[in-house]
Order: C-alpha cells, then sequence, then structure tokens
C-alpha cells in the first residue's frame, strides 16, 4: 500500500558536510518508504520507531520495531530488536544507517531530545511527522549536537521486504 | 575469564581508537570494571555510575541484553563476547 507523504525541498548545501564527512543523502525503495510511513501511522497516538541498514547511502533493508517507551512525546527502540537488527544488517553484508521516528504533534525536525540523545553522528535520523493529514518526512544528521539536514530520494521499485522479522 | 567487548565508535576516543578490548572477570560487571580500570574515561563515556545499566547503554552479553539476564552479575564464560551500543532512543 502506498500513502501520500510530502518530502520538502531540503536547505542544506552539501559544502555545509565540508567539516562533517559521511552521509549526506538517502535513497529508499519505494517499499521501505510505505513501510516506514505505515509503521508510524500504526503507531499512533504514540511515536513509532525504527532502523534501516544498507551499504553506502541506499537503504536496502528497514526494520520497523517496538518503542520501548512509548508516548507521544518519546521513543526508544527496543534493545533486543536494536540488537537483532544490528546482527542481521551484519549477515547481510549491510551496515546500519540510521533510523526513523515519529512526531506526532510536532514539526518533522529534531526536538531538543533527539539531539540530546543522537549518539550515532553517522546516521541518518529520520523524522515523520504526523501533525499534519498528509506526512511529512525530513532527514538529518546530528553531529556534537548541531543539526544539517539531509536529502530523501524514494526510488519508485518494489523490493522483498525482509526486515521485519527481527521482531 | 578473558571476554572481549566491542565497543561503539564513539566511545573509542577513550580506548585509544580501539573497537575491541578483551577484559577479565566472572561477571559482567567484572570485565566492566577491568576495562574501566585501565581506561578511566571510559567510565564517563559510559555513563556508568553504582550497579544500574544506563538506561540509553545497551549490553549485550552473547547475543543477549544483560537487563533481561543477571544485569551486571550476569556469569560469562571463557570466550564470551560483550557488545555495547548506545540506544536508539529521542522523543
Amino acid at each position: 500500500m502506498t500513502f501520500a507523504y510530502k518530502i520538502p525541498e531540503c536547505q542544506t548545501s552539501p559544502s555545509d558536510f565540508s567539516t562533517m564527512g559521511g552521509l549526506s543523502h538517502v535513497y529508499f525503495a519505494q517499499t521501505w518508504f510505505d513501510r516506514m510511513i505505515a509503521h508510524v501511522i500504526a503507531g499512533l497516538p504514540n511515536e513509532a520507531c525504527g532502523l534501516f541498514a544498507g551499504t553506502g547511502e541506499q537503504v536496502e533493508t528497514l526494520y520497523a520495531l517496538t518503542n520501548a517507551d512509548p508516548t507521544p512525546q518519546s521513543y526508544l527502540v527496543e534493545p533486543r530488536e536494536h540488537f537483532q537488527a544490528f546482527k542481521d544488517s551484519r549477515e547481510k553484508g549491510h551496515e546500519l544507517l540510521g533510523c526513523f521516528h515519529s512526531h506526532v504533534r510536532s514539526q518533522a525536525y529534531p526536538s531538543m531530545t533527539d539531539v540530546r540523545q543522537a549518539a550515532y553522528p553517522d546516521w541518518a535520523y529520520v523524522i515523520v511527522s504526523l501533525r499534519e493529514e498528509v506526512p511529512v518526512v525530513r532527514a538529518f544528521r546530528i553531529v556534537d549536537e548541531q543539526i544539517r539536514e539531509i536529502s530523501i530520494l524514494v526510488k519508485d521499485i518494489s523490493v522483498e521486504d525482509t526486515g521485519s522479522h527481527v521482531r | 575469564m578473558a571476554v572481549e567487548v566491542q565497543l561503539p565508535a564513539q566511545l573509542r576516543e577513550f580506548v585509544d581508537g580501539q573497537t575491541v578490548i578483551e577484559g577479565t572477570g566472572v561477571t559482567v560487571g567484572e570485565v566492566l570494571r577491568d576495562i574501566v580500570g585501565r581506561y578511566p574515561a571510559l567510565e564517563e563515556g559510559l555513563g556508568l555510575k553504582g550497579n544500574d545499566i544506563p538506561k540509553y547503554v545497551n549490553i549485550y552479553l552473547d547475543d543477549e541484553d544483560i537487563r533481561y539476564l543477571d544485569k551486571f552479575e550476569t556469569s560469562v564464560s571463557n570466550g564470551s563476547q560483550v557488545v555495547i551500543m548506545p540506544a536508539v532512543a529521542g522523543g
């Protein structure tokens, strides 16, 4: 099932990454993007979360996981599922590239809590805002409490959905 | 017991850039204390205080989250593997 969504134009210049290194774009197959949006909608009224893995900037698997701190203002990827996703990605020859979570009442931008708890400077932090009727999706790097938006590209292809079995 | 401890990238600055350290002890807590004894800055990096596992740090022994075992008192075996990962959390 394909969902309507908006991806605002990324406002970050590639030169903004000159001192950060690492990921400046992230590419999703439509299958993974739809799965992510379905998961965060299913998580309402609380935030929902998950991880994704791949190679380079290409997402190859998305893990829709349990929020172990389920409120409308918080998420915590369930630790055992986090580890299973880590292992599964390694077995596939991939690396965890980032995480996603929803904001149910606020914009698609990292909150103060998101920034303080961002422990993976190389990751893409994807945020899906459900504040409006149509979900808004943006992605960021968070390095030393500095936020930089990165581009999201959704490729109109379907892939086999193999990520959810880690739950 | 000799145990391999894998550390995430953001903690490697506390351990001279190493990704894997060997620690000794009969429990996970002893192994971590052994490592912290050699790399004291790691204690702050991990957020270790007292006997509680920090909420935003996940510690796995041979693929199991030690929160669901005996926490820091979980027994280790020769060749066990401890993996430390910051939690993925926010709001």
